[in-house]
């Protein structure tokens, strides 16, 4: 089966000077990144209103921003809208509608939508085959057959990783994409994204809002605040007690609890402006 | 073969089979519909007067080829074009509610065909005769178009469109109201007739206008069917596959004013029928597209047929508008919807 063997198709991500604004609120400013490396799993971290979620919809090509985006060097802008879509996933923060589909259809959909009317009848019989892979690599495979409708919150959470994973992108970008699971599915869900991103070579872009997990899962962390970069690079030398206390507003360092490397906050130090 | 395969397999199978039993379902409707009449006659003598015409009376080829059949197979067509547009509106709009006739194409069409009737206004250089029915057709069409402007504006939620919608049905029903107030007897009996929707009205060039107009919009809807489908996930989720949303609602809007505006153009106001019949689609059938549209528009067929034949036996020999006849077999319908979307929500 083709999503068991390894199959590599990443490629090298440039974020440069992406600018967005929201009518006169500018949310983004020049914001530039390193280049990411295939299989680089990338944690953004920030307060909220950071812009974390408008750096990702700009990457994505689903805000209209100012500044470039390339994949190997090619601006992803050029291809068109539904190809950029094919090569950058982005799972919105929202949860799959609760709709009259079940979990197989759902998964399916996404991975027939936005592609060309040719030889249609054949591709729905292999993306059907890519749908059940992708539901058998994060475990869904129990709820294939439910409607999104009778699922929870945190169910549905999984299954818009599937229908984001089932297009085989280069690049994953994930809004909070553990915010309704429970403690077992955050850590199971994040294991699921970094094995697939070295297996395939994607990059995932991660927002996220618990410390904790990008110090566990991310080779790299981008820390925004107020939409300009405020540190990149390794976690545990990027979160200093210096970017706990300017960024966050709290007194906090990284300590490490049985080789697990764990931020400790200490208290609130001032009223965040 | 894993179970989970064969689940979608079983859901593919119970939907061909769903629509196989639809087809047969407006079959046998129609046949009813067309021997149903003031003068009685056999399914077995329908079949021999199509199929040997020479060999029957010229009344009974008559009442059969230009009374019985046009009805029965406007029914029909109505049917599929209100309930197909119906389906894409609540769709492409994310709304349950949506539908011709309760965003307000029907009641622009009245209007349009409200204007040619009683103030003999229309487009330059066409006979009386088509005035009515291309007045209304203009008017939907232009309603529709509202609609899409308001739904593409940014900052305006879908949700909000269903307000603006029962807003124009109110707009369009009061400067319908203001007409007939200024009407004369005569031409006010006219457009009360015309408002009441009734299949009367069927010839054959309609018929084939209709049928051309559904059987080519059809395939370009089950050419989104996927992008339909993957809407239902929510707007921002079918954005990220790539899917153009507003391209999406606005191509759908054009097929949904076509069919509905040339429906309404010809037969009038029949109501319930593009709002219940996608309804009755998706839960037998689900949110799979590419089941849901050819099963929205076959059951749209069936409900109309149905109601044909109930307008006809109602009141026995007396030929019922058919808009009455679904309006009030509608009404029960709507309010169970309503409490199913109560519930949905909850």
């Amino acid at each position: 089966m083709s999503a068991h063997s390894p199959e590599r198709r990443g490629s090298r991500l440039d974020v440069s000077k992406l600018s967005l604004r929201y009518g006169m609120v500018q949310v983004l400013h020049q914001v530039s990144l390193p280049s990411i490396l295939p299989g680089t799993v990338v944690a953004l971290l920030g307060p909220n209103a950071a812009g974390k979620s408008s750096l990702l919809r700009g990457i994505a090509g689903l805000s209209s921003t100012t500044g470039e985006v390339c994949l190997d060097g090619v601006p992803v802008g050029q291809a068109g809208f539904a190809e950029r879509a094919r090569k950058i996933a982005y799972v919105p923060q929202t949860l799959p509608a609760a709709s009259r589909l079940c979990v197989f259809e759902s998964v399916l959909s996404a991975a027939m939508a936005g592609a060309g009317p040719d030889g249609r009848e054949l591709r729905v019989a292999r993306a059907a085959e890519q749908v059940e892979a992708t539901l058998h690599q994060l475990e869904l495979m129990p709820l294939a057959d439910r409607m999104l409708a009778q699922l929870s919150g945190g169910q549905r959470q999984r299954v818009g990783l599937a229908q984001a994973l089932v297009r085989k992108p280069r690049v994953m970008l994930l809004d909070e994409p553990t915010s309704a699971l429970d403690l077992y599915y955050q850590l199971r869900s994040l294991e699921q994204v970094v094995a697939e991103t070295k297996r395939s070579g994607l990059i995932s872009m991660i927002a996220l809002h618990d410390i904790n997990l990008a110090l566990r899962y991310a080779d790299t962390v981008v820390v925004l605040s107020n939409g300009c970069v405020r540190g990149v690079g390794c976690p545990r030398q990027v979160l200093s007690p210096a970017l706990f206390a300017e960024v966050y507003g709290v007194s906090g360092r990284v300590v490490e609890f049985d080789g697990v490397p764990q931020a400790v906050i200490t208290g609130v130090r001032a009223i965040r402006d | 073969m894993s179970p989970y395969r064969t689940g979608y397999q079983a859901r593919f199978r119970r939907g061909v089979l769903i629509v196989g039993a639809l087809m047969l379902g407006v079959l046998v409707a129609v046949s009813v519909d067309v021997t149903t009449g003031p003068s009685g006659m056999s399914v077995a003598r329908l079949w021999h007067i199509l199929l040997h015409p020479e060999t029957v009376s010229p009344a009974e080829a008559v009442i059969v080829w230009n009374v019985r059949l046009p009805y029965a197979l406007m029914a029909i067509l109505v049917g599929a074009a209100l309930a197909l547009s119906g389906c894409e509106m609540q769709t492409t709009l994310m709304n349950p509610l949506a539908s011709p006739f309760t965003l307000g194409v029907s009641a622009a069409a009245s209007f349009g065909a409200a204007l040619a009737i009683v103030l003999g206004l229309g487009l330059p250089g066409l006979a009386q005769e088509y005035m009515v029915a291309t007045n209304a057709f203009v008017f939907a069409l232009a309603s529709s178009c509202l609609l899409w402007l308001l739904a593409s504006w940014r900052g305006l939620g879908v949700e909000s469109l269903v307000l603006f919608g029962i807003a124009l049905v109110f707009a369009f029903n009061a400067l319908v109201a203001l007409l007939q107030f200024v009407a004369s007897q005569d031409t006010l009996q006219q457009l009360v007739f015309w408002t009441l929707g009734s299949l009367g009205r069927a010839s054959w060039s309609k018929l084939a206008v209709l049928a051309t107009l559904l059987l080519a919009s059809l395939p370009f809807a089950m050419r989104r069917s996927w992008s339909l489908t993957a809407l239902t996930l929510g707007e921002d989720r079918a954005r990220s596959f790539g899917i153009d949303v507003g391209h999406l609602r606005l191509s759908s809007l054009v097929r949904v004013s076509l069919l509905a505006g040339v429906s309404v153009s010809f037969v009038g106001v029949i109501g319930f029928v593009g709002l219940v019949a996608p309804h009755i689609a998706r839960l037998m059938i689900g949110e799979d597209h590419r089941f849901l549209l050819p099963v929205s528009a076959l059951t749209g067929a069936f409900i109309l047929s149905l109601a044909s034949i109930a307008s006809k036996v109602l009141i026995s020999g007396v030929l019922i508008p058919v808009g009455i006849v679904t309006a009030l077999v509608g009404i029960p319908f709507f309010v169970a919807i309503v409490f199913r979307v109560r519930e949905g929500a909850a």
